[in-house]
């Protein structure tokens, strides 16, 4: 190939309507991430050089950032996120990459199940999984504590949940699904033909995993250990279920107890920008090496118009003994803090777990819940949120992902990193943004309803919902399109009959995702709250930090009945796509 | 039917624009069967992709049956869902979510067809493409060959003006892909649909083509039938890039008549039934060279050599002959007896011989 260079006089001779049209899809949908992500962000910024912490107040200071950048207690805080975020990465790294890899190459037993089952801590929130990890393993009450107490005959409780380990190994918990379904798809989809070259070329299973497994997949994993991370960085819920009441806080729940508990009475905002631009520099880093790790997956196109059977890895002696090890999983993720919250919700107040107790059981806390207003309301909130924003999510990825990894139109790279940036937007950050934004345009009267809610997680889940969606249109071979244009169909055709019943499984799992996100998500929430906007998550927390726990428990059995129906609704709506010969995850 | 005028297809690099095509016109007639060829990166995809309009030229022209579809004058681009075209895909592209009849017949669902007319003409097509009885096989249950004839069929079934093939069998084994390459051949016969087909395997493109586009580094460097490239190609990459040659240099080339004559190596030569009037190479193929009677006295174009190596391969045997201190490659019969070291004489026939310039 020879390399000509030569002057660019050539498009010049295209039409001014031609070139106007290339920009259509970018710039409409620039427009409408432009103002859902960067305007609350200048706002934080705005705001964190005000002395009253509010962005359309006079003056400038930079106080708020001398106040929190030269205190030691700032950097104390930065030191236990960071011990935070990595202990619940390796983790769940570790116990999700195995789990993968057992259901998508290895003759585990009962595959299928394990599949359907694994996303079930997803139905978990994880404030519901702290406050269950709370009632079992608690000095004072936790029934895990007693059990051992009684057990061996000790003084004190041996394990105390209240502690740096209690809060990574929670996370951990909660962090595996999210890792299963970012690397099953990779594993399921390699080539099995690269593995088979490795074992006729004389290597056997361990280095086969070692030296083509591994490093084949080495983006993939990365990128879901970056993600993991800055998950890590910014999450709330339990840092602040099990962190805050004992005083071990970390940068988000130091922003939520500035907005709502601060000492002073008034949200400190100054403060909390000041802080919400260090999380943004570091997630910003971090989210920056996210996309290079993707990108480089990109460059491995498994999926072309010619099909393959993955072929499995037979364990042998190991099966049974992987199986239960998937099996604990289970029990420890989900079994066990459902277990307890049911416990607690049929009693009359916080109590151990014996059979004297059994005597008092009541449904007065699940009568509550139906009999009382606000926790109807919030529970039409949260459903009426979830949905809007699920489906906001699932449209507006397969469009950015469209655009960006197909179109040819200019500026794509602008829409990309715009989809991508809310990652780096922890949801309290979002939650401070949208307040600035609605309260200063008052013309659009959405400040304490739900659709500020519905807006925060449309943002908040964009990245999550564009990156899988980016996948499946990297992985779809750019000849299946092309091949609908040549047979005469137009965009919305090819859209229609190809792309996106192509892309369904990913973007069928995109809005259950979102939806089940959405349905447990705390901390947006939580700072947009209103009277009119509760949502049950909210209430919950409410209940919960207002020494309720029985009611608390009450309304999460209910959470988790309502997240168990979406998720077996979809578990069957995906298995009857797969007579199409589509594979739901 | 086609016509491509100072086709320019630009991309843009680091420090300016690569140029994958540069300045390449050509004419295709109705009907005819037309190969580009190249070795890969020569730009004959992205010819065939300009073609289609998959892929947005920065200047020239194209006209498909009259057509214009694209002109970088008036900045006209016509998408390719408008363009009378179809198109065949190196990797298929069979959809994975479809049946067969599925897949052949979106393209009259793309039309607005009535559903009621579709099934007859799908099944019709799926007959012609040796697919009958698979309409409701799901796509993924097909073989590379069978998937391969579901592409064909999607590309045949709307009667599309063009046909526009990209490497259709190149993955394809061996066996399946001649078997293939014939089939295409009557097919395009029987239906007499003008079709651009993209190769970079010489033998295919010279099996099937009418005539056949030579393509290198972006630029076109000769058009011509498989005959003329192969017998009397004008410039010496086609030489060779198709089959093999023999170059002999050769000085002083006068015309005296009908023949001309040049000095070589070897010694002088006859040059006959040629039109040109320069080079400094003498192109011959291997197997147009022939053993002569050493006996023979000084007829022309007749050389003493020693064989320096011989191996058999079946239908002949490829020879290396010392002639004059160079090496020749000589290809002949298998029954020819030849062993290293033999003492032979070489007759190049002066009616094969092709002046070029080595440039």
């Amino acid at each position: 190939m020879t390399d000509a260079v030569l002057a660019p006089d050539d498009r010049a001779g295209l039409s001014l309507r031609w070139r106007l049209a290339r920009w259509v899809p970018s710039l409409s949908l620039g427009v409408l991430l432009a103002w859902m992500v960067l305007v609350p962000l200048a706002l934080v910024l705005i705001s964190s050089f005000k002395p009253t912490g509010f962005p359309s107040d006079k003056g400038w200071t930079t106080e708020n950032y001398s106040d929190v950048y030269f205190s030691a207690e700032f950097w104390e805080l930065v030191g236990n996120t960071v011990q935070f975020a990595f202990g619940a990465t390796i983790m769940a790294l570790s116990l999700g990459a195995l789990i993968a890899w057992l259901v998508e190459r290895s003759d585990l037993p009962m595959k299928g199940l394990v599949r359907a089952l694994v996303i079930l801590p997803m139905a978990t929130p994880p404030v519901l999984m702290a406050i269950g990890w709370v009632m079992l393993l608690s000095p004072r009450t936790g029934a895990i504590n007693d059990l051992l107490i009684y057990l061996f005959n000790l003084d004190s409780a041996p394990i105390n949940i209240y502690s740096m380990g209690g809060m990574i190994f929670v996370e951990g918990l909660a962090l595996v699904p999210s890792t299963f379904l970012i690397l099953s798809p990779a594993f399921r989809n390699m080539d099995p033909s690269l593995e088979e070259a490795a074992f006729t070329s004389g290597a056997g299973l361990f280095t086969t995993i070692r030296k083509i497994f591994l490093p084949l997949l080495a983006p993939t994993i990365m990128a879901a250990a970056v993600f993991l991370l800055i998950v890590g960085f910014l999450v709330f819920d339990i840092p602040g279920t099990i962190g805050m009441p004992v005083g071990i806080f970390v940068l988000s729940s130091q922003v939520v107890y500035l907005a709502n508990d601060a000492p002073g009475g008034l949200p400190e905002y100054g403060l909390i920008s000041a802080m919400a631009i260090f999380f943004l520099v570091i997630v910003l880093t971090l989210a920056w090496s996210y996309q290079r790790y993707t990108r480089l997956q990109g460059q491995f196109v498994t999926v072309t118009g010619k099909g393959w059977r993955p072929r499995s890895v037979a364990l042998g002696k190991w099966r049974w003994p992987a199986f239960t090890m998937i099996a604990v999983y289970f029990l420890l993720a989900v079994a066990a803090p459902v277990a307890i919250l049911i416990w607690t919700s049929l009693m009359p107040y916080q109590s151990g777990v014996s059979l004297d107790m059994l005597e008092k059981a009541t449904l007065a806390n699940h009568i509550d819940f139906f009999s009382n207003r606000r926790a109807v309301q919030s529970s039409i909130n949260s459903v009426l949120i979830a949905i809007a924003a699920s489906t906001a999510v699932a449209l507006l990825s397969v469009l950015v992902s469209w655009v960006v990894i197909r179109s040819k139109a200019p500026g794509r790279k602008i829409i990309d990193a715009l989809s991508f940036l809310p990652i780096a937007i922890p949801g309290t950050l979002i939650g401070v943004g949208l307040i600035y934004v609605y309260l200063t345009i008052n013309f659009i009267p959405i400040y304490g309803t739900i659709w500020i809610i519905m807006i925060a997680y449309t943002t908040n889940y964009l990245s999550f919902g564009s990156r899988a969606t980016h996948g499946v249109m990297i992985q779809l071979h750019a000849d299946l399109e092309d091949a609908a244009k040549t047979s005469g169909a137009g965009w919305w055709r090819t859209m229609r009959r190809i792309i996106v019943p192509l892309a369904f499984p990913a973007i069928a799992a995109v809005w259950i995702w979102v939806l089940a996100h959405c349905m447990r998500e705390l901390t947006s929430a939580l700072l947009l709250a209103g009277a009119n906007n509760t949502t049950l998550p909210v209430l919950l927390w409410g209940y919960w930090s207002g020494g309720e726990p029985n009611k608390a428990a009450a309304i999460g059995v209910w959470l988790v009945f309502a997240m168990l129906i979406c998720v077996a609704g979809w578990q069957i709506m995906a298995s009857r796509s797969k007579s199409s010969g589509r594979e739901a995850f | 039917m086609l016509s491509i005028r100072n086709l320019q297809v630009a991309y843009p690099i680091q420090g300016g624009f690569h140029l994958a095509v540069r300045d390449t016109s050509l004419e295709v007639a109705a009907g005819e069967f037309f190969t580009l060829l190249g070795p890969s990166g020569c730009g004959k995809t992205t010819t065939l992709r300009s073609v289609a309009g998959l892929e947005t030229p920065t200047g020239g022209r194209i006209d498909i049956g009259g057509v214009t579809v694209f002109d970088g004058d008036s900045g006209l681009i016509t998408p390719p869902q408008k363009r009378n075209i179809s198109m065949v895909f190196q990797s298929y592209a069979v959809w994975p979510h479809m049946t067969v009849a599925q897949n052949v017949g979106f393209p009259l669902e793309s039309m607005r067809m009535p559903k009621s007319e579709i099934r007859p003409k799908v099944l019709e097509t799926l007959r012609m493409v040796g697919l009958d009885g698979y309409e409701d096989r799901p796509a993924t249950q097909l073989s590379g060959g069978q998937q391969q004839r579901v592409a064909l069929g999607r590309a045949l079934v709307k009667g599309a003006d063009l046909l526009l093939l990209d490497e259709p069998l190149s993955n394809l084994d061996a066996k399946l892909r001649e078997q293939m390459r014939s089939e295409l051949r009557t097919l395009q016969t029987t239906l007499g649909q003008t079709t651009i087909y993209v190769t970079h395997d010489q033998e295919e493109a010279l099996s099937l083509s009418d005539r056949i586009a030579l393509m290198d580094g972006g630029d076109l460097i000769e058009t011509g039938t498989p005959l003329e490239l192969y017998l009397r190609p004008r410039h010496i990459f086609t030489a060779r890039f198709i089959g093999q040659a023999e170059f002999i240099p050769c000085s002083g080339l006068t015309r005296d008549g009908d023949s001309q004559r040049a000095e070589t190596p070897f010694g002088p030569m006859l040059v006959t039934a040629n039109d040109r009037d320069e080079g400094d190479l003498l192109l011959v193929r291997p197997e147009h060279i022939q053993f002569a009677d050493v006996s023979r006295g000084d007829a022309p174009n007749c050389f003493d050599g020693q064989v320096v190596s011989a191996s058999f391969s079946g239908k002949h045997v490829e020879y290396v002959v010392a002639v004059a201190d160079r090496q020749v490659a000589v290809q002949a019969a298998s029954h020819t007896i030849n062993k290293a070291g033999d003492k032979v004489r070489l007759h190049i026939p002066p009616e094969l011989l092709v002046p070029l310039k080595d440039s």
